[in-house]
C-alpha cells in the first residue's frame, strides 16, 4: 500500500485529536513494527528524507548533500513525509481502538 | 534585512514549526517562533503535539539506526565521495 503525500492536509491529525488527546498520548500505544511498516508505505524520496532525518539524525544540510536536492526541498519533503506518516499512525490507532475517531 | 526578531503570524509559525523543533532555525527566527508561542495558546498546542510526535518517531526508530561507527563510514563515503568514483 502506498500513500499519496500530496493529499495530506497539514496538521489534520492534530485538528482531529486536539480536544481528546492534545498531547498525542495515543502515539505511545503504537508498536515499533507498525511505525516501520508505515514508514515503508511512503514514496521513496519521502521515506529517504524521513529516515535520514528521524532515524539517522542528519541535519537538513546533510540530507540535502546526500540526496542532492536543495535544502528547501528537504524541508518540504520532510514536512509532507511526517504529516503523511502521522495520518497513517493515527488511522492505525483509531482502527486498534487506541483513540476514538472524532465525530464528523 | 534586520536581525531583530519581528512579530510573525500563526501561518508563519506553522510553516517554521518542524524547523523550530529540529533546531534548524537561526537564533532570530527561532526567537520569533518562541515569542509567538508564548502568547498564542492554539499554536503552542500544535507545537507541543508535533514535538511529542517527532520525539516519538526518533525514539521508536532508534533500534533501526546503524551502529555509530558504520554510520560514520557510510556517511563519509557519501558526503566526501571521490569524484572519479561513480555514485551508486
Amino acid at each position: 500500500m502506498h500513500v499519496d503525500v500530496n493529499e495530506i492536509e497539514p496538521y489534520t491529525v492534530f485538528r482531529n485529536v486536539h480536544d481528546t488527546d492534545p498531547e498525542g498520548r495515543f502515539f505511545a500505544n503504537i508498536v515499533d513494527d507498525e511505525v516501520l511498516r508505515a514508514i515503508d508505505t511512503l514514496p521513496d524520496e519521502f521515506r529517504e528524507t524521513l529516515v535520514l532525518s528521524d532515524v539517522e539524525g542528519l541535519s537538513y544540510a546533510e540530507i540535502a548533500d546526500v540526496t542532492e536536492v536543495p535544502v528547501g526541498t528537504v524541508k518540504s519533503r520532510l514536512f509532507r513525509a511526517r504529516q503523511a506518516l502521522q495520518k497513517q499512525l493515527h488511522d492505525y490507532a483509531v482502527e486498534m481502538g487506541y483513540i476514538k475517531e472524532r465525530d464528523a | 534585512m534586520t536581525d531583530e526578531p519581528q512579530a510573525i503570524d500563526c501561518l508563519e509559525v506553522l510553516d517554521r514549526l518542524y524547523g523550530y523543533i529540529d533546531g534548524e532555525l537561526t537564533d532570530v527566527r527561532a526567537e520569533e517562533v518562541r515569542r509567538h508561542l508564548v502568547s498564542c495558546a492554539p499554536c503552542l498546542q500544535v507545537s507541543d503535539f508535533e514535538t511529542a510526535y517527532v520525539r516519538f518517531l526518533e525514539a521508536r526508530t532508534q533500534a533501526q539506526r546503524a551502529p555509530e561507527s558504520l554510520r560514520k563510514r557510510v556517511l563519509e563515503r557519501i558526503l566526501f565521495e571521490d569524484e572519479s568514483q561513480p555514485a551508486s
